[in-house]
């Protein structure tokens, strides 16, 4: 896919921005990766650590 | 297969749409003809259909993805062991400035007594104990948590001492007006590596609100030298830009200062606005309930700067997160701490005895319905339908019956930051 600049192709085309982390539904049985430490208002984080998924965690 | 309900779309003038997946803070983008298939449910021709199932844009059809949200509120409201614990401490309720806003008004003005520094200090190293935490992390509140400094060494020492100086952070909440290189000292000593300051105007304005004791020692160039000082030793700053329907323009002008200033920190600073909140009836205050346009105006105005500014220069630096609760303080763990030694679940209650679930000498009742209220993982019934339900899971309680009592302020600003994010994406494929 081409930003708007570009030279647009045809087709259908998707890009990936930016990959969160995933919760998944079988949450029981794993570690919920994304914690709730931060603060509602400007998402700065408490660095509780309670996410253990560095740089990619919800933090 | 189906179109998972937590999809926001936003399209772009060229044609491409932009997809967020609240379940999992993801961002996409789709061109028309992709967009195509995904609204005609053409799964066997959409690329990347594996991704996007990963990112949960595309979920089975008996998935109910309700019901999930409200296990996985519930499963961080359960006691269980962690690996840091966080505790928000308040050393003192007196303070220097004295804000009209301030939500401690009316609170009576205390500060921590030896007997209860001693016993907060073994009520976090218990509970550390008792959760198997490794790591301790505090945040100072207060009132001016800096008129307490010489507390602050000493619990700091304490709590070293229970888990090692590699396993402590703190930061600090405060107006500022009190950092001079021995509290810069203080922070080195302290793993104070973060402080917040709030800012809420150009400098008449800011001495006007912030109404400080001793204005001559006290005002807003004091407080811009201070922050200059933390800039200079590494600390991180966060500038809160508290912002109000009779304010909003002089913030704006505030802002271009601070960036015109502090320049060369960019990367060191977090500046963000967030809306005064007080009497549902103040007319100087925003409204985000059906007057939201006015907020909604003046949260992207200053978003859109921030970007423009180079402040949010990153997907994550628009902020756009999933978590399982609204805020800290309906997690289980959640320990906010007033000089009374009095605990609350959000430091918003300190001084406010009627919240408190507990106290450091006795510890915390964890049957009693003041302390269950919080753990409740129900939200009202409108946000069961609501596509940003993973991100905002039912909205602060102490918002009910303010100026704020509404819906998310993350959903008025949702489309600018998702505009924001395709900005990104375009300056990646065009460089």
């Amino acid at each position: 896919m081409n930003g708007a600049n570009a030279v647009r192709v045809t087709g259908p085309l998707i890009a990936i921005l930016f990959e969160g982390p995933a919760i998944s539904k079988d949450f029981l049985s794993e570690e919920i990766r994304a914690c709730a430490c931060e603060c509602a208002c400007d998402g700065a984080c408490y660095e509780c650590n309670d996410c253990d998924d560095g740089p990619d965690c919800a933090c | 297969m189906k179109k998972s309900m937590f999809v926001v779309e936003r399209s772009q003038a060229n044609g491409d749409c932009v997809l967020f997946c609240a379940e999992t803070a993801s961002i996409i983008v789709l061109n028309s003809d992709a967009m195509q298939l995904l609204r005609s449910e053409e799964w066997d021709k959409l690329p990347m259909l594996e991704d996007m199932m990963r990112m949960k844009f595309i979920v089975d059809d008996d998935e109910d993805q309700v019901e999930i949200q409200r296990q996985i509120r519930n499963y961080v409201k359960e006691p269980r062991e962690v690996k840091t614990l966080a505790f928000v401490i308040a050393p003192t309720l007196f303070c220097n400035a004295r804000c009209a806003y301030c939500f401690e008004k009316g609170t009576k003005q205390c500060r921590m007594e030896p007997s209860t520094e001693a016993a907060m200090i073994d009520f976090i190293a218990s509970t550390a104990k008792r959760f198997n935490a490794q790591k301790i992390a505090v945040t100072w509140f207060g009132g001016e948590p800096l008129l307490e400094q010489e507390l602050i060494r000493r619990v700091s020492k304490a709590l070293i001492g229970v888990v090692g100086k590699d396993n402590y952070n703190a930061s600090i909440a405060t107006n500022g007006s009190l950092i001079d290189d021995d509290v810069i000292g203080l922070f080195k000593v302290c793993n104070i590596t973060s402080v917040q300051v709030t800012i809420d105007g150009t400098e008449e304005n800011y001495n006007r609100i912030k109404n400080y004791v001793a204005p001559d020692r006290f005002n807003f160039q004091t407080v811009i030298r201070n922050i200059e000082r933390c800039l200079e030793n590494e600390i991180l700053m966060t500038i809160r830009l508290n912002i109000s329907a009779v304010n909003y323009n002089d913030v704006r002008v505030v802002l271009e200062q601070l960036a015109q200033r502090f320049g060369p920190y960019k990367k060191q600073m977090h500046i963000y606005a967030f809306p005064i909140m007080g009497d549902k009836d103040d007319e100087s205050l925003y409204q985000s309930g059906s007057g939201s346009q006015e907020l909604k105006e003046a949260l992207d105005g200053i978003t859109m700067r921030l970007f423009e500014l180079g402040y949010k220069d990153s997907y994550k630096s628009l902020a756009l997160k999933a978590r399982p609760v609204h805020c800290a303080a309906f997690r289980y763990h959640s320990y906010s701490i007033d000089p009374n030694g009095d605990i609350f679940r959000c430091e918003h209650h300190l001084g406010h005895k009627d919240w408190a679930v507990g106290n450091v000498f006795e510890g915390i009742d964890e049957d009693s319905s003041k302390f269950r209220y919080w753990l409740e993982p129900e939200v009202p019934d409108k946000c069961n339908s609501c596509k940003i339900l993973p991100m905002c899971q039912g909205g602060c309680v102490m918002e009910i019956g303010t100026n704020l009592d509404a819906c998310s302020k993350q959903l008025l600003t949702l489309g600018t930051s998702l505009d924001l994010a395709y900005k990104l994406y375009e300056r990646r494929v065009n460089s």
